[in-house]
């Protein structure tokens, strides 16, 4: 039988575990803040939501928008807070990756070198013992170590649920919140209860390692500090002094990055979506881009206010061509293609093929609804216009100036998003033109907007009015494939 | 001197409670409901024999079925929605047989309660730590009732946006 | 303009008595065609602004207006109206 001690490579992840736990809990909650309110149902209906942790009231007299409902948290609960969603989520999905890795590490290290006893129990009889184990910490006092281990019934439980239970649990929910895997796996969102109830169930796994870590330092110093602490630095109870110092150090070290942390993120934030966005990216590209989506919800899950995130131009120019049904509306596609083409409203919809198609929409922030759109399939327009060889993106420029449109995100500019050539033949690829059998409404994009489902919402670019194929972004805007890369410091692709 | 207060982060704590809500009316009442009957479960089964000291002096006998009737009757009172003013006055009583069943163990710990000089000091007790619990948690859930975090049967939340 | 187009949730379809009525009120603004400077019009739907812009006032709506000066080569403008405006000329 091994002996169930404390082994180099389980003291070495117990600390990075300290650093990965902590990060994402800080990243998590800042991601929380930008949309800081939790449903039960896909439709993320306004007034219907089980919590909030906001103050902010909306109008009831003016459109308002996600945007406006995003939260602002202190460096101290969120990383990096000053609501910073883009900073947030690239910290979260980086020590994810790093998280998993080392998870992964630790299952392969615990089942092969026998340690896994630790945490799985030997017998049923675990269970009485546990209850036992209970009812003497009710009473002020310390129950038994297993014989032989270096954990009480209780605690072995306990890890065993936060190991083997928990730490799955947080990354299938997570996992349950990406647009890709959604698209694809439809079913897989269904399991969790939906999108929503996948988020607050995610917000659950939150306060449970909340408690985990509450519960885990009170264990530590009823059972005794210095001893413990030496065991989880040098794998014995020996040099307590050292074991001390040693803990505080890394202690120090783990503030110190979080520090370092929320201060690149405040002052250097191009730099961190550039380097951390680098790594992210390349797992989303490798594990995400192959997913197609394939969703058909059916009509009775259509939301009956699908949310609403942008204001539309406020500008006259629009409003007339609303009030005369955008006749005078024209779409141009040019750049990088053999025939640049001009489109009226009629025209695209004369083009006939019509596509439709129901469909869950996830916006960044966390929100989402279920909604139908009909359009021109994407891969139509391509066999018309004809891409050149060198095209490789297409970048969509719309109606909006945000600086006049949209106060509450920060930055100016004419909207417009950057978008792979390679996902725009994806089967529910769609410029849409009607949204639930009606003209696309002014408030989600009219006349028209894109809709690519494996994306996170705010690739779906509304107000449409010019699409150019081009070889490269990195001459539009501020060089990031899109406003909110630009300005906010999102990740171009996002299938997460 | 409000620099000081800052400093001891009473001020930050309490903004920090005041940007967390609730709207789960139900789960809320049937929370205290089970927290409720759980101390009038406690009181019964040391009425009926369960009490560690036997026999126990009929005071206390008669403060145990006292509690119980209390807890059963402010449970009750929780769950009439056609009577707001009824509904608060259960959530008032809860609080103050948990109030008083705290005061009481603990008395019965320290100072002593006529007749049972072998409670003081007792604290190892388990199902008497667990009562304990128990009541505070229902206090703590009634002011998160009162402070706003939390809304009760039949009140439901106007966030009409 | 398909039949769809008539469905768009945003319009509002005008009577008759309204669209005289919008007339009698351009003609009394003196309003003017901003591409041909022509006077006739023909009066369209409308839209409210009020909800959907942020610079508009809480009355304010747009009414469309067509130029008809044959010649006119952008017929298609508007003019805003508040509400009482608009329901009570």
């Amino acid at each position: 039988m091994v002996t169930l001690d404390y082994p180099a490579w389980l003291r070495i992840e117990h600390w990075v575990n300290v650093l990965f736990v902590t990060l994402l809990i800080r990243s998590g909650i800042e991601i929380l803040g930008t949309h800081p309110k939790l449903y039960w149902r896909d439709d993320s209906k306004p007034g219907t939501e089980w919590a909030r942790f906001t103050r902010k009231t909306m109008p009831t007299d003016k459109l308002y928008d996600t945007l406006d409902e995003e939260e602002s948290y202190s460096s101290f609960v969120s990383l990096p807070g000053h609501k910073k969603l883009g900073m947030g989520r690239h910290w979260h999905f980086f020590t994810v990756i790093g998280w998993m890795l080392t998870g992964i590490a630790y299952y392969v290290l615990l089942f092969v070198t026998g340690q896994w006893h630790r945490y799985i129990p030997y017998s049923w009889s675990i269970f009485p013992e546990a209850w036992n184990d209970i009812l003497t910490y009710l009473s002020f006092k310390l129950p038994p170590l297993l014989p032989g281990e270096p954990l009480d019934a209780i605690q072995k439980l306990a890890y065993a649920a936060v190991i083997f239970l928990l730490a799955p649990f947080q990354i299938l929910t997570g996992a349950a919140q990406s647009p890709a895997i959604e698209a694809q796996f439809p079913w897989f969102v269904q399991l969790w209860g939906g999108r929503q109830s996948a988020r607050s169930l995610h917000f659950f796994g939150l306060l449970a390692f909340i408690g985990f870590i509450a519960v885990h330092l009170a264990m530590v110093v009823l059972w005794g500090w210095p001893q413990l602490n030496a065991l989880m630095i040098f794998g014995q109870v020996r040099h307590l002094g050292w074991a001390l110092a040693a803990s505080l150090a890394i202690i120090a070290a783990i503030v110190v990055v979080h520090i370092a942390a929320t201060v690149w993120s405040l002052k250097s934030p191009r730099t961190v979506q550039r380097v951390l966005g680098f790594v992210i990216s390349r797992a989303r590209l490798m594990f995400l881009r192959p997913m197609v989506s394939r969703q058909h919800y059916p009509r009775s899950a259509l939301s009956a206010e699908h949310r609403v995130n942008g204001k539309p131009p406020d500008s006259d120019e629009y409003k007339v061509m609303a009030v005369h049904h955008f006749v005078d509306w024209k779409l141009e596609v040019g750049g990088l293609v053999e025939h640049p083409m001009t489109f009226t409203l009629s025209e695209l919809r004369a083009l006939g093929d019509k596509q439709t198609q129901r469909v869950l929409h996830n916006c960044i922030q966390g929100w989402s609804s279920v909604g139908e759109w009909s359009g021109v399939p994407f891969r139509h327009l391509i066999k018309l216009v004809k891409p050149l060889p060198q095209a490789r993106y297409i970048c969509f420029l719309t109606m909006q100036d945000t600086g006049r449109d949209e106060p509450s995100a920060e930055g100016t500019g004419q909207f417009y998003e950057v978008l792979d050539l390679s996902l725009a033949g994806h089967p529910q690829c769609l410029l849409a033109y009607e949204m639930n059998g009606a003209p696309l409404p002014i408030k989600h994009g009219a006349p028209l907007r894109l809709r690519i489902e494996t994306q996170v919402g705010f690739k779906m670019a509304k107000w449409i009015n010019r699409i150019e194929f081009v070889s490269d972004y990195h001459a539009i805007g501020q060089g990031m494939g899109g406003w909110r890369e630009d300005n906010v410091y999102f990740d171009k692709d996002v299938e997460i | 001197m409000s620099t000081v207060v800052r400093w001891t982060g009473v001020p930050q704590l309490i903004s920090f409670y005041r940007y967390i809500a609730f709207n789960v009316p139900r789960v809320t009442t049937a929370v205290g409901i089970a927290v409720l009957l759980g101390i009038a479960a406690i009181r019964l089964y040391w009425l009926v024999g369960g009490f560690p000291v036997s026999p126990y002096p009929a005071y206390l006998g008669g403060y145990f079925g006292l509690l119980v009737a209390m807890a059963i009757l402010a449970a009750a009172s929780m769950v009439v929605g056609s009577a707001p003013g009824l509904v608060r006055f259960g959530w008032v009583l809860g609080s103050v047989v948990s109030v008083a069943s705290i005061a009481m163990y603990v008395t019965s710990r320290t100072v002593g309660l006529p007749g049972l000089p072998q409670l003081v000091r007792w604290w190892d007790y388990p199902i008497g730590s667990f009562a304990m619990v128990l009541a505070g948690l229902f206090v703590a859930l009634h002011g998160s009732v009162i402070t706003g975090m939390n809304v009760a049967y039949p009140q439901r939340r106007d966030w009409h946006d | 303009m398909s039949a769809t187009d008539t469905r768009r949730q945003e319009i509002i379809v005008l009577t008759d008595e309204h669209k005289n009525r919008i007339l009698d009120q351009i003609r009394h603004r003196k309003e003017t065609c901003p591409h041909c400077g022509g006077k006739q019009f023909s009066v369209g739907d409308a839209l409210y602004l009020g909800f959907l812009f942020r610079s508009e006032d809480s009355d304010a709506y747009m009414v469309g207006l067509t130029c008809t000066n044959p010649t006119c080569l952008a017929p298609r403008t508007g003019i805003r109206l508040s509400r009482s405006e608009l329901l009570n000329t």
